[in-house]
């Protein structure tokens, strides 16, 4: 999986890199108008992480010539700018996705994660992790094959671990992932404890092993110990 | 009052006392006139009266034989050094029209035969009371004719002169700041209007100006900030991605983490609170309430169950209002977030909406602030987590859109009022 970052901040292109590096994408930064182009040109990519303003031009004319070269790509609009004008704009243009500044690097992570999904349909629609499986279609989980329900900001929170495997999710990222901008009181964060005892519950009830560790006062990670 | 209708007014009012005055001096001067011939020729017959005496010794009736033009009447007792002529004016009836008649009448003393005689000679003015009466009514007309014609053509110059002015009027109230070119007016031949022209242009200009350097000043300023703290946002995730932590670095890290969000919260409040001020959210859209609200309530879900807070919706009514359809939401969004973050526990919040008034009541702490208080920027409980801009952007938002918004307490109950 071949993704690139196009985003004039040096600092937040290589942290946004390093971190997918880690994910195991193989990952490009460019970090001006002309070298994105050069490089949306000359090589295919999965997915384009693009920011709007950059050096040397606008970053909705690179969509533009994106999506007339090679219309398989994912594209995520990454813009400090958070009009509902510049959110359309960037959806009209051909852009898959629009996540304003700043975000949670495992925001992007999952957004990352699930255009790949759907762009990569022919393949299985299924996630597997052990004895965990989501069917993505019908948002089934079963766990040993036994179906577990969940309710819908569990299953959300579900996807958001498995996007995130092996990475500490602060507690502040999920209660927006799973509630958006909306929700930023401290209650938030104890929703967002009572959802992952639940889903922990739900699972563990059905014989998964406990996957989620809880990190001392920052928030949670989702994987094998 | 319009300009045309005010000046109009004068202008019938100091015409109305010229044609007045005129008339009146008029009057007089042709009566003036009148009684000055007609006098002339009472002195005329005192004359031929005098020669008439002074030549015959005496005086015959006979030759006067109309009516009421002589009268001679014997006076006992005079002192000739009193004797003066005098003029004034009387009314005899005339036995043949029946009806009174106006007289000049002159009289004179005269010595006839050793006595002394009180002579009085008299002119009917039927003639020339009716000459006045036909002069003045004949002038009155003219005037009239000519006040008129010159009120007509007055108005019409005025309206046309005035022109420019209603024109540059009607531009200034079309002028839309957000529109991209300036206010466009027709240079006049009146150097006043052109002034006023002018200065329309300029003003409108720089009004323009300004908010197209404040609408960029806001956007650069969002995107300038938010860069940064994606960037801290970023570096603080690839620090809590690392191992062996300690415990109190966990905490900096936190607290790092949490004081970057709350600025870019901020950050985006107050951005919203001046993208309102800029008129930047004007396109209005008519908004049902009702189901926004229901929307919202399912949206809070998660937070208020996990409080046990008990919600009920009373639908006795319809609000609908034309508003900006995002302010909308972000006006309900922060009112019934309000409600239920300063809430208690096992609390409850009952919405009532009405076809005029949304009212949200809430239990909660006891409320320390003036009610009116809180509805200033930063303004929140010394325990709150809030940013304290929540119920500014309420106020902001309903007075932008032409709502009223009120904070009541009492019962131990929040109260907030939205109506329209």
């Amino acid at each position: 999986m071949k993704i690139l970052v196009i985003e004039d901040e040096k600092a937040l292109a290589g942290s946004i890199t390093s971190q997918l590096e880690k994910e195991g994408y193989l990952c490009e930064a460019a970090y001006d108008y002309p070298s994105g182009l050069e490089k949306i040109m000359i090589y295919n990519y999965d997915c384009v992480v693009v920011d709007i303003n950059l050096p040397g031009g606008d970053g909705f004319s690179l969509v533009e010539n994106l999506k007339k070269s090679s219309s398989s790509t994912g594209i995520i609009i990454i813009s400090a700018r958070n009009s509902l004008d510049d959110k359309v704009r960037g959806l009209n243009t051909g852009s898959d996705d629009y996540l304003v500044k700043p975000f949670h690097f495992s925001e992007l992570n999952a957004r990352i994660k699930s255009l790949l999904r759907r762009r990569n349909f022919n393949g299985s629609n299924e996630i597997l992790f052990h004895e965990i499986k989501v069917d993505l279609n019908s948002r089934k989980v079963f766990v040993n094959n036994n179906e577990i329900v969940l309710y819908r900001k569990e299953f959300d929170l579900l996807m958001y671990f498995l996007s995130n495997k092996n990475h500490v999710l602060t507690k502040v990222a999920i209660a927006e992932h799973l509630w958006g901008d909306n929700i930023d009181s401290a209650d938030s964060l104890d929703i967002v404890y009572s959802h992952i005892k639940n889903l922990r519950k739900k699972l563990l009830d059905k014989g998964s092993k406990d996957y989620i560790q809880s990190i001392y006062g920052i928030g949670y990670k989702f994987g094998e110990k | 009052m319009k300009l045309l209708t005010k000046t109009t007014i004068y202008y019938i009012l100091i015409s109305l006392i010229t044609y007045l005055l005129i008339a009146g001096t008029f009057y007089i001067a042709v009566k003036h006139l009148i009684y000055k011939e007609v006098e002339e020729r009472l002195r005329a017959e005192q004359h031929d009266f005098e020669a008439f005496v002074k030549r015959h010794g005496g005086w015959d009736e006979s030759s006067y034989f109309v009516e009421n033009k002589i009268e001679i009447q014997k006076l006992s007792k005079f002192d000739p050094t009193q004797a003066e002529d005098t003029f004034k004016d009387t009314i005899f009836y005339n036995k043949y029209t029946k009806e009174d008649v106006p007289f000049r009448e002159l009289t004179f003393y005269n010595k006839l035969k050793n006595n002394w005689y009180k002579i009085s000679i008299r002119k009917s003015l039927i003639e020339t009371t009716e000459l006045i009466r036909y002069i003045t009514l004949t002038m009155l007309f003219l005037l009239n004719i000519g006040l008129s014609s010159m009120f007509i053509f007055f108005r019409k110059m005025s309206k046309n002169i005035w022109m420019p002015f209603y024109n540059t009027l009607d531009k200034a109230k079309k002028f839309d700041i957000k529109d991209d070119k300036d206010i466009q007016v027709s240079e006049t031949q009146i150097y006043e209007f052109n002034e006023l022209n002018d200065v329309i242009k300029k003003m409108t200009g720089k009004m323009r100006k300004d908010y197209l350097s404040l609408k960029e000043y806001t956007e650069n300023a969002s995107h300038e900030i938010q860069t940064p703290l994606a960037i801290i946002n970023s570096k603080v995730e690839n620090l809590i991605q690392c191992d062996n932590l300690t415990d109190k670095q966990v905490l900096w890290i936190e607290d790092i983490q949490n004081a970057c969000l709350k600025i870019s919260k901020m950050h985006k409040a107050l951005l919203l609170l001046s993208k309102i001020d800029n008129g930047q959210y004007n396109t209005l859209e008519q908004i049902d309430f009702n189901v926004m609200i229901r929307g919202k309530l399912e949206e809070f879900e998660a937070l208020y169950t996990h409080k046990n807070i008990s919600i009920s919706l009373i639908n006795k009514g319809t609000f609908q209002s034309n508003i900006h359809g995002d302010l909308a939401d972000i006006l309900l969004t922060n009112i019934i977030k309000n409600s239920i973050v300063h809430n208690v526990s096992h609390g409850a919040v009952n919405i009532e909406i009405k076809n005029t008034s949304i009212e949200v009541c809430n239990t909660g702490h006891p409320l320390v602030t003036v009610p009116e208080k809180l509805f200033e920027r930063f303004k929140k409980d010394k325990n709150s987590d809030s940013l304290g801009l929540g119920l500014s952007i309420v106020k902001k938002i309903a007075d932008h859109s032409g709502l009223k918004v009120e904070y009541r307490y009492g019962n131990s109950l929040h109260k907030m009022i939205l109506s329209k």
